[in-house]
């Protein structure tokens, strides 16, 4: 693969994230975006006329609006400047920070605006990701995101009881972390005590994919700037820096139903490729925190295994010994994850808002406890989509 | 009695005869249960256009029971709590078709607490389309091939010529090897169940804008002459969901499925419909 090093350093010097909410009916889409912007520009005490250019994204089969960025420019700020406009499914997010890094790094521009949003109550969700796949065949057989193939694979591997007691583990922790977080669109205060009724009786989507296990719909926006390493350190607030990023993709998965593992992931092959060129050895040691894009709680304990280069069941012991909480020695989505709160275009550039705070400190009462130095973020999407971006506190590597 | 949100449950309950609307109860006739937590039990009668309230020691032979706690009812009733939350999280359960209980929040109109009646919330302005478009694709040769070969009965396969692997529905190229599929081979029908996707959601099928019939199963078949990860993606016989058993193959240990074989529609035109679903092979 070919991949050069940056040409210069980029920093995170703002963020903006509106709470995420199932229904957003007193705003519309530009004021729904101007909530975010503004709040960035405040962060990074910078006016829009800082700004050089604007980096958007949303699912336009979501909401059915072509070009949205022409309607959105009262909210973004964007008349009369650069502007971009980005669309990769569920993984848009995490394409608008890579974008942004890269037109900072290039030398093009000194300061970026990425802008994700997406306000699902104003469509249909599973008739827009279901129009994602192949017209010809696979339309027909699709049922939009829901699917239980991980469910399906870890019970094959492990036995239902465990299986569905580490997909429940995970599930309730990720709402103890949603509860802690004020922009959760879902915080339910499950508990420990809940757990059989919950595998046994919450409405089942697909297979063991139950309703508690799924994401939501959720409307809301999230901003982030990006300056230059020059003008980052003049800014108030200490940047935190944007190291690396992969996107790693894959054909049309017309043959995802295979059962079959290991198998060709796009996460194993992205986290191979950006942890050898940036000499880690061990992720689990390195990282502070990582924010996963977790579209269900099934896929969220199968992936902690491509993620982290994991073998046999050691994904498992993570989610059972509750290392992956916010004071364990691994800690996922201290935000409450995708689970919590999935605004889809916004929904992959607020994991690495979040682990943007969680560098800076300052990410409120779902702060991690102890320092975080390093962070991760991972977005997903499409058939099969990866995006990893590498967090830094400090220009040190 | 407790009161939640300034509200008492039985204020809910002794205000539904002033708030029902007879016009959204014509045609219905059911029986609803309420168990409320430590705050008793009703039972409402819907008869064509007509209601009856009572209070009951049993509910349970109504056709359809919501069982949750004062908060969460209140709350559900002044529009406090969200009723998918709170179904998702299990603080409300309801026993019985979920859709029949949700007639009920067309019969009444919304608790206004007393005397607050009169002060008009203000009104939020939205706007409801619903968008058709017709469209059309081209299948291109290849999957033109393939289409042409399911009217005839047959499933056609490509191989990839540097690592041999078999795709279908045909790809022009290896998206792997990135090199142009040449070979043709005839695979199936029959094959073996590899997995299924066992659905109870209801979600739209995009070819005919229907909502689909559940619970359905979309498969992944690994027809003969296919091997690993080479599946089929269709249907299976709604009948046969649960008489099905799934194969995989995890690090090297093979475990063998359901033997299946397609079943072909009368009337082919060359589409994915040319199968009607797969069955078992018996």
């Amino acid at each position: 693969m070919g991949y050069r090093k940056k040409n210069r350093n980029v920093g995170i010097v703002g963020i903006g994230e509106t709470k995420f909410s199932s229904h957003r009916e007193d705003v519309n889409q530009p004021e729904m975006i101007h909530e975010a912007v503004r709040q960035a520009l405040d962060d990074a005490g910078l006016k829009i006329d800082d700004i050089d250019c604007l980096v958007h994204g949303n699912m336009e089969l979501f909401e059915m609006i072509h070009q949205p960025d022409l309607w959105h420019v009262l909210g973004t700020g964007a008349y009369g400047k650069d502007s971009f406009r980005l669309t990769t499914g569920g993984t848009t997010g995490g394409t608008l920070v890579c974008a942004a890094d890269n037109l900072v790094a290039s030398g093009m521009y000194d300061v970026v605006m990425a802008i994700g949003f997406e306000k699902l109550q104003e469509g249909h969700t599973t008739g827009g990701i279901t129009n994602m796949a192949d017209p010809l065949w696979a339309r027909k057989l699709q049922s939009g995101a829901l699917t239980a193939q991980a469910a399906v694979k870890l019970i094959d591997e492990f036995g239902a009881e465990r299986a569905r007691k580490a997909a429940m583990t995970y599930r309730i922790i990720m709402d103890k972390h949603a509860c802690l977080n004020p922009n959760s669109h879902r915080a339910f205060g499950l508990d420990w005590d809940q757990m059989d009724d919950l595998i046994q009786n919450s409405p089942p989507l697909i297979g063991d994919l139950r309703l508690i296990h799924m994401c939501s719909q959720s409307d809301g926006a999230c901003v982030i700037i990006f300056a230059s390493e020059e003008k980052a350190k003049k800014m108030s607030k200490p940047p935190v820096w944007v190291r690396d990023h992969i996107t790693v993709h894959r054909e049309e998965t017309l043959d995802l139903h295979n059962n079959y593992y290991p198998n060709r992931t796009t996460h194993r092959f992205a986290a191979q490729e950006l942890y050898q060129r940036n000499g880690i050895d061990n992720p689990l040691e390195y990282f502070d925190v990582f924010e996963m894009y977790d579209p269900s709680a099934w896929w969220g304990v199968d992936w902690l295994r491509e993620f982290f280069l994991l073998q046999g069941d050691e994904h498992l012991k993570l989610v059972e010994n509750r290392e992956i909480m916010i004071d364990g020695k691994m800690p996922i989505n201290p935000s409450g994850g995708v689970i919590a709160a999935n605004p889809i275009g916004a929904t992959a550039i607020v994991r690495t808002a979040e682990a943007a705070k969680q560098v800076r400190g300052d990410a409120g009462p779902h702060q991690i406890p102890t320092p975080v130095n390093h962070a991760l973020a991972s977005s997903f999407g499409g058939t099969m989509w990866t995006v990893l971006t590498m967090l830094e506190k400090d220009l040190d590597w | 009695m407790s009161e939640y949100f300034g509200i008492k449950v039985e204020d809910i309950f002794n205000t539904m005869k002033d708030r029902f609307r007879p016009e959204g109860a014509a045609g219905i006739t059911h029986t609803f249960g309420y168990e409320i937590k430590n705050a008793g039990k009703w039972k409402l009668t819907i008869t064509d256009g007509t209601m009856q309230l009572d209070t009951a020691d049993d509910v349970s032979d109504c056709d359809v029971v919501l069982n949750t706690d004062g908060e969460t009812f209140v709350g559900l009733n002044i529009g406090k709590v969200d009723g998918m939350s709170a179904l998702t999280s299990r603080k409300l359960k309801i026993q019985g078709d979920f859709n029949t209980f949700g007639l009920t929040s067309r019969m009444f109109t919304k608790y206004m607490t007393p005397g607050q009646e009169t002060r008009q919330e203000q009104e939020l302005l939205t706007l409801k389309k619903t968008i058709s478009v017709n469209q059309r694709f081209a299948t291109g040769p290849v999957f033109g091939k393939f289409l042409k070969g399911l009217k005839n009965k047959k499933i056609l396969a490509v191989r990839c010529p540097e690592c041999g692997r078999l795709q279908t529905p045909p790809r022009e190229a290896c998206a792997i090897c990135r090199v142009r599929n040449t070979e043709w081979v005839e695979v199936g029908p029959t094959g073996e169940m590899r997995m299924m996707e066992y659905c109870y959601y209801a979600s739209p099928d995009p070819l005919t804008g229907e909502t689909r019939e559940t619970p359905y199963g979309a498969i992944g078949i690994l027809l003969d002459g296919c091997k690993d990860e080479e599946v089929f993606w269709h249907l299976l016989n709604p009948e046969q969901l649960d008489r099905v058993k799934m194969g995989s193959v995890i690090n090297g240990k093979v475990t063998h499925g359901s033997r299946l074989r397609p079943v072909w529609n009368g009337k082919r035109t060359g589409s994915i419909e040319d199968i009607k679903y797969f069955e078992i092979d018996e």
